[in-house]
């Protein structure tokens, strides 16, 4: 966990209200693994005041990158970043995804800008487990919104599509595709998209027993643990608990939470 | 600088500097903060509100930004006492400074039954009683919106600890000095103020409210101005010490709700911004102290000049 002030060195759209920012900050570069995520500071001023929580798209050679969506005043600030601008980073935070294992394919799964902490994934599988299939199964609403989709032909051995209007791939939801993928237990599953997708695989994962990964992002205040704002549901016994997913998290076995029970922001 | 003297005194407790960390903004134990800084400078670290039986907490979303401040309904998630003696406690000897325990309940009984619990516990130096988060009760009633209350629930934990006893006001009141009074009358050696603002949000687009229970609490750099306000009219109201809670970002805040009467001060939401702003703040401050000329900061607290 370092704080870090970065340097921006790119910033520019991947799609509708997307972009992709490369930050210069080489300690954090050097430590951050596949899963793990930062919180960004879109403002010197008091409004926003709070930091971002990014997934951390990529690391490498001394850059952290991020895929991010403008969803409100502090991504929109962010968006207007320029290279070159300073920007306050703490990271990396949180759990990693647990992907050194062996497995005959890795599958990610993403819904639009979900697919954010995969080409760090994905990258990481090609040059850690060479040979290895690593299939990405990308969804979005049109074309449009599968983000970085280039990125992710490079990476990735295989890559299939949905999209809400049938503008790429399947005409469909990302979790349609999905099956085929199941029926082997070899296969490791790793997932980042919205609620209702993580629902979807919840429910198609019932009598499967591949382990599956899935990235929250919840509303986070602080990024490490100090306003326990970020809960999850986590499954205790017939019961729950809600714990903080940015030091529980943010990747979790979707099996240990109530995925029934998250809200849908 | 190495001149200036930053001791204070809150009754029968003694803090090396004034800088205290507020409650629920400190991680549980203030090991999420270690990382990032020597605990050990701070004055005191107030640990996260305990009850005597766990709480879940409330739903998602818990806190929301609005500008310059953050909207909270955490609803006082914690372990329960009995939990948390066996997995926080033993963590709260590593912060080499002050440890201010802070309790609710749901009843004046659960306030009492912890009260009747502390003295039994290792490596804790005061208890501050929260009698004001709005996130739990109905409405954000609390008893701090009642004097009788107030005395009661201060004076039944006084009466079965021998720690001392600071108890912590809500700004939610019409006059916040007549339960000031009631907590002094009741035995308290300091009052602390203010918990958070009521507040809300809302989506107009689909006409829901962003919260579960719709109210939530405001705390941030916007509700500095009512803070320093309130705690300025307590200051003059009670001889016991106050400390003062509010939107403090760094130490220039400090000096400010020093000068309105502050003894002390908790610093809160600025540590989910910038995880050294307490540890900042107390680095900063005697210089500033020095710059005013103030050999000490009880020197400097409550000296606001007023033209009559």
């Amino acid at each position: 966990m370092l704080r870090n002030m970065g340097i921006v060195v790119v910033n520019r759209p991947i799609g509708p209200d997307a972009f992709w920012m490369d930050v210069e900050v080489p300690d954090m570069s050097a430590v951050a693994l596949p899963g793990q995520f930062a919180m960004v500071k879109c403002s010197d001023g008091l409004d926003p005041l709070t930091s971002r929580p990014l997934s951390i798209a990529d690391a490498v050679d001394g850059m952290v990158s991020f895929a991010y969506a403008v969803v409100g005043k502090g991504t929109g600030l962010l968006a207007e970043m320029q290279p070159g601008d300073r920007v306050p980073i703490l990271g990396p935070l949180g759990r990693p995804f647990d992907y050194k294992h062996a497995a005959k394919r890795h599958v990610m799964i993403a819904g639009g800008i979900g697919s954010a902490p995969f080409p760090f994934l994905a990258r990481a599988l090609r040059d850690e487990a060479p040979g290895t299939e690593t299939v990405m199964l990308y969804g979005g609403r049109t074309r449009d919104y599968l983000f970085a989709l280039e990125l992710f032909e490079e990476l990735a051995t295989k890559v299939e599509t949905a999209t809400d209007d049938g503008s790429h791939g399947h005409h469909g939801l990302v979790t349609d595709l999905l099956m085929p993928y199941l029926g082997d237990a070899a296969n490791r599953l790793y997932a980042c998209g919205p609620t209702p997708m993580f629902k979807s695989i919840d429910e198609k994962l019932e009598g499967h027993d591949n382990p599956c990964e899935i990235s929250v992002e919840p509303i986070m205040a602080c990024g490490f643990g100090a306003c326990y704002g970020c809960v999850v549901p986590k499954r205790d016994g017939d019961d729950y608990q809600f714990v903080k997913s940015c030091e529980q998290g943010p990747t979790f076995e979707i099996r240990d939470l109530r995925v029934d029970l998250m809200g849908s922001h | 600088m190495a001149g200036v003297d930053l001791e204070v005194k809150l009754g029968r407790l003694t803090l090396k500097n004034p800088v205290m960390t507020a409650s629920g903004t400190f991680g549980g134990s203030g090991r999420e903060f270690a990382p990032y800084f020597d605990l050990s400078v701070l004055g005191a670290v107030v640990v996260k509100t305990i009850t005597p039986r766990p709480r879940k907490g409330n739903p998602p979303p818990r806190t929301h930004e609005t500008a310059a401040g953050l909207l909270n309904s955490i609803g006082l998630m914690n372990p329960g006492f009995e939990d948390w003696c066996d997995e926080v406690l033993p963590l709260l000897s590593e912060a080499g400074t002050n440890v201010v325990i802070n309790i609710a309940g749901e009843t004046h009984e659960e306030y009492f039954e912890l009260a009747a619990r502390l003295d039994e516990l290792p490596g804790i130096h005061a208890v501050e009683v929260n009698i004001s988060c709005p996130n739990v009760a109905e409405g954000g009633a609390c008893p701090a919106q009642d004097p009788k209350k107030t005395e009661m629930v201060i004076r039944g934990v006084v009466e079965r600890t021998r720690l001392p006893v600071i108890a912590k006001l809500s700004p939610n009141v019409a006059d916040v000095t007549v339960i000031a009074r009631a907590a002094e009358a009741a035995g308290a050696d300091a009052i602390s103020l203010v918990n958070t603002f009521l507040g809300t949000a809302v989506k107009w687009r689909e006409r829901r409210p962003v919260f579960r229970n719709v109210v939530a609490g405001l705390s941030g750099p916007a509700i500095k101005p009512m803070a320093l306000w309130l705690v300025r009219r307590v200051a003059d109201a009670v001889s016991v010490p106050v400390i003062g809670i509010g939107g403090i970002m760094n130490a220039e805040d400090v000096m400010e709700f020093l000068l309105v009467g502050a003894t002390a001060v908790q610093v809160g939401t600025a540590n989910f911004v910038n995880p050294t702003a307490a540890a900042d703040a107390v680095r900063d401050l005697p210089g500033l102290l020095a710059e005013v000329g103030a050999g000490s900061v009880v020197d400097y607290v409550g000296s606001l000049r007023i033209d009559q």
